[in-house]
């Protein structure tokens, strides 16, 4: 008797000590709230704004957010219809042809997957109005009328109107990110359907790129800065199967996400649960009420409610309530094989994000902030100009460089084609760059101003510089340095994985 | 005064069509816009919406009337809304055989959605409007619609929609209470190529007002297509198919209106 104790108290320490299992931090039916029974529309429409619907005024990204839309819905219709064979052929082809021809107007989702709807109202309307989040926060950002500063405060104002109008919000907490697709039926979706799974990063890349695009640079570089992320998203972003997860606004935004970092999460929370609820379709051995029950987990897991209690950087690791983040970026949860210091990204390896991905030294804090640099589908945050240009050069294919000037208010925006040629965003930008300053002060002696007078003034200020003489776009451009020396890389393996190359 | 009415709906009607507005999709359906059946849904908490039509009517003895209104929603609170719309008559109507141009009427109405449709359920909700008429001779008329959308395949959807319209100060001829009903149909068109107009169609039928006389039935067909990122323009015609009375009027009736939300 006394041994069957201990045994079963053996087995319980064991347990403990092996930590939450795949179930551990599910969300029991019983603590679900109750609009999700609710069987009403609840239509909410946007904080009234001068500003809405400004994204017309980038009328191909416009148009492109209005074929996700049309994406997402057709395949849940489809799903959830007995279409779920047709999936990768005939469902991805009419996606695509809508896709490369997207509508001028954002359709209704539930009049294109009506059934998906019928079915799923209480996730419609936690879709619903995390999209509308999602769009107004572009309207602001595309308005014209407005400064850089009053659309920061607007977006703050839009966000505690999202979190104050529904009980259907998604938490802004990062979340643990591979604690969420560690679920029973986790990939299943991007296994079964990699082609339209691909489409979904696609769309999520589309959704999470956009921001640092627009924020906080002139609204006269919208349609040129789109001109080139909208190629690489109907060129190359969409059709991705091989990505490792779906993309994050911290990988993708880091400015944006760093500054709005409850909303940067909720909208990566938003983006994983589109992947769990995926999952949960593409597994045919729920049967329907299971899928139901799993789904509603699901939304469980990201609403606002369920982490009411909890706090940004707290939590135990590994669970449902790990609300830690990796260094320097509040605005992403943590994923998997990431520590507090280091984390994975597609495409670049293990990085620290408190630090520049050229040189490896910290990123300052405050303004000159740096730059960033988006290429090849990853936007990076560098220290300075130099950075952003060496880096830029290492790397093949167009680029865009946002960075810092003198003036908080102007960030300069550099589009270079396959050949390293630049367009600047503003006419009279001047450089200062020196021969052989050292990288831990290249924030000093690497910058870019708004103009001749503006980069005077600096040297007046710093005449340890006044023999450098001032760098036109051109004469900039053609500049070049090795690697530099305090570039430290993270040799680790990728973590999604196998040793051989193959999927963990 | 009536020619002053009719200025101020048109100009409103060029002002807004000429901007850039943006509320209300195409797969909405309310009453009037452009045939007489709603749908089970009402707009959003927050939404503003500014509605303009125009019911032009020909009837077989060779009259013709027109009736310009306007209307402004709001949704006050989640699944309720409040409308207000001041409707004109030129001209001879089924209402008013009189002729000339007039401020017919305001209705106030309250839209409560009720139930949203389900995999085993039907959408549901109520309207009540209130028309309080102009004229001193007229009552004011209180109109209880019951509304029932449901699918009927996968895109397309059935509305019923049940009237009772009660008079509290009808005269002597006419009834104080009156039943109405429409069957309505919708669906989406241009799948999966183009996402921004709805086919409707409906048969409506109503007792008539007036003591003694019969039922009027009607059918019509419309469209509605989204012109822009909140606005749609529809267009319906409607023909009727039985009036309430041996030798009483046929019309055809052509209903045209634009809607903005904002």
């Amino acid at each position: 008797m006394r041994r069957t104790w201990f045994v079963i108290l053996a087995a319980l320490a064991l347990a403990l000590a092996i930590g939450p299992g795949p179930e551990a931090g599910a969300v029991s039916p019983e603590e679900l709230p109750g609009w999700m029974r609710d069987r009403t529309e609840d239509h909410l429409f946007y904080k009234a704004a001068p500003y809405n619907f400004s994204v017309y005024s980038v009328p191909q990204l416009a148009r492109d957010l209005n074929g996700v839309a049309v994406g997402h819905a057709m395949a849940y219709e489809d799903l959830v219809t007995g279409r779920d064979s047709e999936l990768e052929t005939e469902t991805f082809e009419r996606i695509d042809r809508v896709l490369r021809n997207p509508p001028r107007f954002m359709p209704d989702e539930a009049t294109i997957g009506p059934t998906f709807a019928r079915r799923f109202g209480a996730l419609e309307k936690l879709f619903d109005w995390a999209h509308v989040l999602h769009a107004q926060t572009i309207d602001v950002l595309t308005d014209e009328a407005l400064s850089n500063d009053a659309k920061d405060a607007e977006i703050e104002r839009l966000w505690r109107f999202y979190l104050d109008s529904a009980p259907y919000t998604i938490t802004g907490l990062p979340l643990n990110m591979d604690f969420l697709w560690s679920q029973p039926e986790s990939e299943a979706f991007r296994k079964k359907y990699p082609k339209v799974n691909g489409l979904f990063w696609g769309y999520h890349w589309l959704q999470t790129s956009m921001y640092d695009m627009l924020w906080r640079t002139s609204t006269d570089t919208h349609v040129p800065q789109y001109e080139l992320v909208g190629s690489r998203y109907h060129e190359l972003e969409l059709y991705k199967t091989d990505r490792d997860f779906m993309p994050m606004m911290g990988e993708t935004s880091p400015r944006f996400a760093g500054r709005f970092h409850e909303m940067a999460n909720a909208f990566d929370n938003l983006h994983m649960l589109h992947d769990m609820v995926n999952d949960v379709l593409a597994s045919p051995e729920l049967d329907p009420a299971e899928q139901d029950r799993r789904i509603a987990e699901s939304m469980g897991k990201v609403l606002t409610s369920t982490h009411a209690d909890c706090r940004a950087g707290e939590g135990e690791p590994g669970t449902l309530h790990d609300h830690r983040f990796p260094a320097g970026m509040p605005g992403m949860g943590m994923m998997k094989g990431s520590d507090e210091d280091v984390m994975y990204m597609s495409g670049m390896g293990w990085m620290n994000m408190s630090e520049c991905a050229h040189c490896s030294v910290r990123l300052p804090k405050g303004n000159p902030w740096g730059a960033t640099l988006s290429m090849e589908g990853w936007t990076m945050t560098v220290r300075c100009l130099l950075c952003a240009r060496d880096m830029a050069t290492e790397t093949p294919g167009r680029g865009i460089v946002r960075a810092a000037t003198e003036d908080p208010a102007r960030t300069l925006v550099l589009i270079g084609d396959e050949e390293g040629n630049w367009t600047s965003s503003i006419p009279e930008v001047v450089f200062l760059e020196t021969e052989g300053g050292d990288h831990p002060e290249c924030t000093d002696w690497s910058r870019a101003f708004t103009s001749r007078e503006a980069f005077d003034s600096y040297l007046l200020r710093y005449p340890e510089y006044a023999e450098v003489a001032p760098l036109d776009l051109a004469a900039w451009s053609v500049r070049g340095r090795p690697t530099p020396e305090t570039y430290q890389k993270i040799d680790r393996p990728n973590p999604y994985r196998t040793e051989e190359g193959g999927e963990e | 005064m009536s020619r002053r009415w009719l200025g101020v709906a048109l100009a409103s009607s060029l002002l807004f069509a000429s901007t850039q507005t943006q509320a209300v999709d195409h797969n909405r359906v309310e009453s009037g816009r452009p045939l007489g059946f709603d749908d089970a849904s009402v707009i959003g908490r927050g939404e503003r919406s500014l509605e303009f039509g125009l019911r032009g009517g020909w009837r077989r003895d060779g009259s013709a009337s027109a009736r310009p209104e306007v209307e402004l929603g709001y949704g006050f609170a989640r699944n309720l809304a409040a409308h207000v719309s001041a409707h004109l008559s030129i001209g001879p109507t089924l209402e008013n055989n009189d002729g000339g141009t007039e401020l017919e009427e305001f209705t106030l109405t309250l839209a409560h959605h009720l139930r949203r449709q389900t995999l085993n359920g039907p959408a549901l909700a109520y309207r009540v409007d209130v028309a309080v008429p102009t004229r001193a001779e007229s009552s004011v008329r209180t109109r209880l619609r019951g509304i029932l959308s449901r699918s009927l395949r996968q895109y397309d959807t059935l509305h019923l929609n049940a009237d009772l319209v009660v008079r509290p100060g009808a005269s002597a001829l006419q009834r104080e209470v009156s039943v109405a009903a429409a069957l309505g149909y919708s669906v989406p068109i241009g799948f999966p190529r183009r996402f921004d107009r709805s086919f409707l169609a409906a048969f409506t039928t109503e007792q008539s007002e007036i003591e003694g006389q019969g039922w009027r039935g009607a059918f019509g067909v419309g469209l509605r297509q989204q012109v822009g990122f909140r606005s749609v323009v529809d267009v319906g015609v409607e023909s009727d198919l039985f009036v309430p009375r041996e030798g009483a009027n046929h019309e055809l009736r052509v209903n045209a209106g634009y809607s903005v939300g904002f």
